[in-house]
């Protein structure tokens, strides 16, 4: 079996006529088996399918909205324009992705990026704070611009890991915050599973 | 580590699945319908959790499953975990007939459904479907195998009930439970297996173990063998990790006879002797080291001698330094050869004195022989006559003479004058009486 990772958005309010979906599973890969890494409340995810055809492949990959990493997750991420649409695909979703390099792999790629679901995913749990990108928040903007209610559901999910969180000022940006948690969360070695190990 | 079953043979009830269960709240109940739990109605998602207990966060939800055709993506009867007590959050797993993409891995968090993983995997009704939480994992299994494709990861709920869960198809679907079975999945209490749980063919690995040597595992005094090691095995070099701490055994070690095969190399370790205080015992003869005696003067330092050692004259050639013998300390006079001549000067002998004759070695003065004077004789000054010096001539008045033109010999050589007359010798030593 293939595995191939897309990164897509997340459609629906998770209600029981609309849950929550990757945007192109019901037209595209309705019976492909399937993972999902949601952003937590975010409106972007991390797919993983298994043995993609090619015409479902060229069909996905069709959309600007998707961005498909390439199947050796070992193999350098490349300079140039493999480094900046590598960088794209994950800022687009606002997920962190200045920290690429083209010395990193693929699999350093998309590891970063499921750590920073996972991140978003506890933060979901909580059921504090609402969406972190909504009414013009963006990776770069403060922590302290943040409403207080996702400030503290922020500092909940970190100290629920036993993150450190010493480093999250109210001049900190969200891009910094987010990177922190994640690469906190490789480093204490959870797993992550999406179709197979990452 | 906690668990409980439920067969739900009892009598029916629309109501709820009796008085161990409780309904999540913001779902709809399950009812107990013919000695099973079955779905109440099929408009609207259901949930029940068991409220004896409360789980550890790693925990399981199990039972088997009937599901009548038409079920699809997502819904159809399944099991829960991390439920929570207050709201409609809770991990789920569905299953139904369908063709494809019949199994779903999904979680409600305050009511919002988000679908975490699909698979397609056939089943029969009345096989059994597990969910089980361990950390931030979820792994579905069905007869007890791992259903490929059914394990994530997600971190969204951390703890809570364990319990059954529906997803209405909402078109007058009916579904069953029953021996269900959930709680606690510790893997920190002792785990039976069951006889025949590992189905033939299966490979067993065996989990990673560490070997550790506690500190003071080893008590004073034991032995401590060197393990028999089979020809194909060998030692590695650096074995230790760096940073880990290795005890030395109080004990004597001894090597086995045999425990070392032949052929085997052994290193001597290497080993710094040392001589402990008080190590040599009374009356226990120590050897000085061997000294060459060569280079540099040897040096004795002050008070490296104690007052009752004897202490022995160098051989000559050697130097003493100064203040390295203390006052009570013997020192033996070295044999010492006289080799300068000895001379008596005339008139230091004064008259009536006692002259003892030295041991001569080498020259003498003329005329005394050594040991012509026997020990204890008495030598008298001789009488020294005064003997007047006689007049000197007429001087005669001589026309000088011009000295010749020197040739080769440019000087004559000078006469002596009175050499007789000044120095008159001492007569011989005459021995008295």
């Amino acid at each position: 079996m293939v595995r191939s990772i897309y990164v897509m958005p997340m459609v629906g309010d998770g209600s029981k006529v609309a849950p929550r979906l990757p945007k192109y599973e019901v037209s595209l890969f309705p019976i492909l088996p399937r993972a999902v890494f949601d952003y937590g409340n975010e409106q972007a995810c991390m797919v993983g399918l298994q043995d993609v055809p090619p015409a479902t492949d060229t069909a996905l990959v069709g959309n600007a909205d998707v961005r498909r990493i390439p199947a050796n997750l070992d193999q350098l991420v490349g300079s140039g324009t493999a480094l900046t649409t590598a960088r794209n695909a994950l800022e687009t979703f606002n997920i962190p992705g200045t920290w690429i390099q083209a010395t990193n792999t693929w699999r350093e790629v998309v590891r970063f990026a499921g750590a920073c679901c996972q991140f978003a995913r506890r933060y979901q749990g909580l059921v504090i704070g609402g969406l972190w990108f909504t009414g013009g928040v963006t990776l770069d903007s403060t922590f302290a611009s943040l409403p207080a209610a996702a400030r503290q559901g922020i500092l909940d999910a970190a100290a629920s890991f036993d993150f450190d969180t010493s480093g999250f000022t109210g001049s900190s940006t969200l891009r910094t915050i987010i990177t922190s948690a994640a690469n906190q969360f490789l480093a204490a070695g959870y797993p992550l599973e999406l179709q197979g190990p990452l | 580590m906690t668990t409980a079953t439920d067969s739900f043979t009892r009598a029916n009830n629309s109501g709820d699945l009796g008085t161990n269960w409780t309904t999540v709240p913001g779902e709809t109940l399950i009812e107990l319908l013919s000695n099973q739990a079955a779905n109440h109605g099929d408009s609207a998602d259901q949930a029940e959790y068991w409220n004896v207990f409360t789980p550890t966060n790693d925990q399981y939800s199990k039972s088997k499953l009937t599901a009548v055709a038409g079920y699809t993506t997502g819904d159809g009867p399944g099991e829960a975990v991390r439920m929570s007590t207050s709201a409609v959050t809770y991990y789920r797993l569905v299953c139904c007939h369908q063709a494809s993409s019949n199994v779903m891995l999904s979680k409600k968090i305050a009511g919002a459904f988000t679908a975490l993983a699909t698979v397609t995997q056939a089943w029969t009704d009345g096989d059994t479907w597990e969910l089980r939480v361990v950390g931030t994992s979820l792994t579905a299994y069905l007869n007890g195998t791992i259903v490929s494709g059914l394990t994530t990861t997600d971190t969204s709920i951390t703890s809570g009930r364990v319990g059954l869960a529906y997803s209405s198809e909402n078109a007058g679907k009916t579904a069953t439970w029953d021996d269900w079975d959930g709680g606690d999945y510790g893997a920190s209490g002792a785990q039976t297996v069951n006889p025949n749980a590992i189905a033939t063919g299966e490979a067993l690995f065996q989990p990673t173990v560490k070997l550790q040597v506690l500190p003071d595992a080893i008590a004073s005094g034991e032995n401590v063998f060197q393990p028999t090691l089979p020809s194909t095995q060998t030692v590695q070099p650096n074995p230790v990790a760096t940073g880990e701490n290795v005890f030395q055994p109080t004990a004597k070690l001894s090597v086995s006879a045999g425990a070392i095969a032949t052929g085997e190399s052994v290193l001597q370790p290497t080993v710094k002797l040392q001589v402990l205080v008080n190590a040599i015992a009374t009356a226990e003869q120590v050897y000085g080291p061997i000294v060459t005696l060569s280079g540099s003067p040897l040096s004795v330092l002050p008070n490296t001698i104690t007052s009752l050692e004897a202490v022995y004259a160098p051989a000559l050639g050697q130097q003493v330094v100064a203040g390295t013998i203390t006052s009570a300390e013997q020192v033996f006079s070295p044999s010492v050869a006289v080799v300068t001549p000895q001379t008596v000067q005339p008139g230091t002998i004064a008259t009536a004195e006692q002259v003892y004759a030295p041991a001569f070695v080498g020259l003498v003065t003329p005329g005394v022989f050594p040991d012509d004077i026997p020990s204890a004789a008495r030598v008298y000054a001789p009488t020294v006559a005064f003997v007047p010096r006689p007049p000197p001539p007429a001087l005669v008045r001589v026309a000088p003479v011009r000295a010749p033109a020197l040739a080769s010999a440019p000087h004559s050589a000078a006469p002596a004058f009175g050499s007789a007359a000044r120095r008159t010798g001492a007569p011989p030593l005459r021995v008295g009486p």
